[in-house]
């Protein structure tokens, strides 16, 4: 029992030193270890704002602010202190765009990163459930932020511990996203555990509510299997359809994801498949009543 | 323990209320009328269960579900007194079970008969052990709510740890015909029936929202799986939740499955093309795991395919209210609502196009109960649930209209300082309007405060709260004889306190009150007329202890999210 104890400490001292230096270095990896698997049912002590409106963009973009008197609040109990108030009371200062990209499921934050001066004028977020590999891509940015300060880099791109399978509209208001990337989800191979993917008809709704239509979902995974429920299921989306493989492959910001997420550079060297399918958001179709008027 | 009305529903003068497991039907004085039982089920017989070929196919298969993993996982609610009784009673099941085994065995018994009756045995074990030790609960399930049709033709009933949907045809005199009932894959919180009264929307504990057609008949179970098989076999990627997980452990082979199993397994080699002792092993051994396998998806083809269900919508979260609404200025678009757990109220679209989400409502920091658009007035919907407030939206643009307070009027209306002291949080569990002229009321009930809160819904979308009303015991579910103008409220008489005891002796308490609306005070009042506790417990009262009872009746403040894990 002792030699966790001691992992953990380690883990506590090297985080701490990391804070103390003003996170001018990247963090290291192994210090944010954490299994890869975490139960999207249970209650976590997570933080979500109740409505999009609420949502402190602010904190996470700070390049991006309104400037506005800031309200001085502290980040945990922010969200306690918002709802307790009356909707007209909490001062949160506004961004100057929207967030526009979500990597659902980003892990240690590769795509992210490689993202950041791809789309230099788009603000892409990154939603994790593990704690620790949040906070391990959160210091990465941070420490990104500074090396890169002369070049104005990678100050789009931010990363949020949330459980999108229950909180997505949370966070994003209807039709607010352009592309949503779904990178090396967890397969979850037992039939009794499918419910839990991160694709599934009754999930996708809630993805076509947060993109607007045009935009685009970016799958990817190196499990045939699951490669074929997603896609069966995008398919059979009423909302969504098939990107061809022609527009796919000519969408550059496909290589960027077969090649920079963590996972999709561990499947090369271990010479795995990747799959990749693209589906594109369809108009809401018309009310039944309309289209009989 | 004297058994409470919990669930109420009336119809055209006639009050259906559910008591345990049974349903009564009363005429407007409270004259009993009818009462339909939950059925008791048929041999209970060891080891027998699955072989009979009596029982009716859908108890059948309820009964006996393909054994995927832990069953403790299914039959949560009684999880109090499961867990205490677990080891010793399993030992004595299994003995049952040998018993039961020894006692229908012939002498001339196969060597497949005896593989059978082991397996049997280890099915018995992990899984009919189980069963058995819930017996006296799981026996007769609660009902958890009943909903009438537009016409008051049928009458749709929920039971809990059985996870089945009854409905029953309404003859308009209070006599029900039992029609049908189907056990969901998961167990339903809340049900809605769409305006042309066709299709029952089951929102389930899993997130899931299904319909069913309201009336169906029930297919011969071995012609369904029949036609399925292929039917499942082809059909889109659904993820059915319904479609049981492959059971780590065989079913007993019934004749139909058996004999359905017997006509399309093909192993890629036979006898005559391997040679050596131990590839013709192997080869057996593919044969013996893709019978198994074939079995596992005709078990899931059986148990899917009992009745037709459609996935409409989900959420990631235990559902906890449906509605179907329709908006005055658009009459033609029907609109599904949905609560979670999860603080959500969702907008979708109605049938067909309910994978469209309209919107949401969002603004709760607790758990969403109950969600109510009041029949006159159906731009608005009323939530409440964990919070301390209600929640009025304007439901179509996703707009908060304001909220009113509810733990606030709770502490305000108790009598004794002390009570309203120790109360630091409500569960709303019934929001109930009545339409009473020009004014539209709104009636609340918490979980465990015998208090009923009574609010005016006002023209200028205010909920002005008019009236505490306090109660002898806690209401349970709340009703309109509109006929009368009598308001109907259940008390659940076990929470009655000492004074009151007395009185209940010399027939004072009542289990179902009655109030009326008094002009010269305007303000609710209890009369003469409601249904007695002692006319009522002429009835058996249950068996289950008083904690068990409670754990029956008071579900709603468990929704509330307490120990949070952190990994």
């Amino acid at each position: 029992m002792s030699e966790p104890k001691n992992k953990r400490q380690k883990r506590e001292d090297y985080r701490a030193a990391l804070r103390a230096n003003g996170v001018t270095e990247l963090p290291r990896k192994k210090f944010y270890r954490q299994r890869a698997h975490a139960n999207p049912f249970s209650d976590h002590s997570l933080i979500y704002p109740p409505t999009p409106e609420q949502m402190d963009w602010a904190s996470l973009y700070p390049h991006y602010a309104v400037e506005e008197p800031i309200a001085q609040k502290t980040e945990t109990t922010e969200f306690e202190e918002t709802t307790g108030q009356e909707l007209s009371a909490p001062a949160i200062r506004k961004l100057t765009k929207q967030v526009e990209v979500a990597d659902i499921g980003c892990g240690f934050g590769g795509l992210l990163i490689a993202l950041a001066p791809v789309l230099p004028e788009t603000l892409v977020l990154g939603l994790e459930i593990r704690v620790s590999v949040t906070q391990f891509v959160e210091d990465r940015i941070k420490a990104l932020r500074v090396q890169n300060e002369e070049q104005k880099l990678y100050r789009n791109i931010a990363v949020l511990r949330a459980n999108t399978m229950k909180f997505m509209p949370n966070f994003f208001n209807k039709g607010q996203l352009n592309k949503i990337f779904i990178c090396f989800p967890d397969p979850h191979f037992k039939a009794r555990k499918h419910k839990q993917r991160i694709v599934s008809t009754t999930l996708n709704s809630e993805y076509a509510y947060v993109l607007r239509p045009g935009g685009i979902v970016y799958t990817i995974t190196d499990v045939p299997d699951l490669h074929e429920w997603m896609v069966g299921h995008f398919n059979a989306h009423p909302a969504f359809e098939r990107v061809s493989v022609e527009e796919q492959e000519a969408d550059p910001l496909v290589e960027i994801m077969r090649n920079e997420t963590e996972e999709g550079k561990k499947v090369t060297r271990h010479n795995g498949q990747k799959h990749v399918a693209l589906f594109r958001r369809l108009e809401d179709p018309q009310w039944p009543e309309d289209v009989s008027a | 323990m004297a058994l409470p009305y919990h669930v109420l529903k009336v119809c055209d003068g006639i009050v259906f209320a559910a008591r345990g497991s049974n349903i009564h039907s009363f005429d407007s004085n409270f004259n009993p009328i009818s009462v339909w039982k939950y059925p008791v089920k048929q041999q209970e017989t060891n080891g027998e269960k699955a072989e009979s070929e009596t029982p009716a196919p859908i108890v059948e298969a309820e009964e006996s579900p393909a054994p995927e993993g832990p069953p403790a996982k299914k039959r949560k609610v009684e999880d109090g007194e499961v867990v205490a009784v677990t080891e010793e009673s399993r030992e004595e099941s299994k003995e049952d079970t040998t018993e039961g085994q020894t006692e229908t065995k012939t002498e001339s018994q196969t060597q497949e008969v005896n593989r059978r009756s082991r397996r049997q045995k280890q099915k018995q074990k992990t899984e009919g052990g189980w069963a058995k030790n819930n017996k006296a609960v799981l026996e007769k399930p609660f009902v958890q709510g009943m909903y009438l049709t537009t016409d008051g033709r049928h009458l749709v009933a929920i039971t809990g740890s059985d996870k089945t949907i009854w409905v029953f045809e309404h003859d308009g005199a209070g006599n029900l015909k039992q029609l049908s009932q189907r056990a969901m894959p998961k167990r339903p919180c809340a049900l809605a029936l769409t305006p042309d009264d066709k299709t029952i929307l089951s929102a389930d504990k899993f997130g899931d929202v299904f319909s069913l057609p309201l009336l169906f008949t029930p297919s011969e179970p071995t012609a369904a799986a029949a036609a399925t098989t292929t039917a499942s076999e082809v059909a889109t990627p659904e993820p059915t939740p319904s479609a049981p997980a492959t059971p780590a452990i065989p079913t007993p082979p019934t004749t139909d499955v058996a004999k359905a199993q017997s006509l399309s397994v093909k192993p890629q080699a036979n006898e005559l093309t391997v040679h050596t002792l131990r590839n013709l092993k192997a080869l057996e051994n593919q044969k013996r795991c893709l019978e198994r396998q074939k079995a596992a998806k005709l078990a899931a083809a059986l148990q899917a395919s009992q009745f037709e269900h459609t996935l409409q919508l989900g959420h990631v979260s235990m559902l906890t209210s449906v509605a179907v609404a329709v908006h005055p200025s658009h009459p033609g678009r029907t609109y599904i609502i949905t609560a979670d757990r999860d603080e959500h109220i969702r907008v979708s679209r109605g049938i067909p196009q309910a994978h469209v989400i309209e919107g949401f409502l969002l603004g709760h920091d607790e758990f969403v109960s109950r969600v109510c658009i009041p029949e006159a007035r159906r731009d608005v919907l009323i939530s409440g649930g964990g919070d301390d407030d209600l929640f009025m939206w304007d439901w179509v643009s996703g707009k908060l209209l304001g909220k009113a307070p509810v733990l606030a009027e709770v502490k305000k209306a108790l009598p004794s300082a002390e009570d309203a002291e120790k109360v630091t949080k409500v569960a709303v569990t019934r929001i109930f309007d009545v339409q009473q002229g020009e004014k539209t009321q709104i009636f609340v009930i918490c979980e465990r405060i015998p208090l009923l809160l009574i609010y005016t819904l006002t023209a200028a979308n205010t909920l002005q709260h008019t009236q505490a009303l306090s109660l002898l015991g806690n209401p349970l579910d709340v009703e309109y004889l509109k006929a009368e103008s009598k308001l109907l409220v259940s008390i659940d008489p076990n929470t009655s306190s000492e004074t009151q005891e007395e009185e209940a002796s010399n027939g004072g308490v009542s289990s179902i009150l009655a109030l009326s609306f008094d002009d010269s005070e305007s303000s609710w009042k209890v009369t003469i007329g409601g249904l007695k506790a002692t006319e009522a417990a002429e009835e058996e009262s249950s068996s289950l202890s008083p904690q068990d009872l409670q754990k029956l009746l008071y579900t709603t403040e468990s929704l509330r999210k307490t120990n949070k894990d952190d990994e």
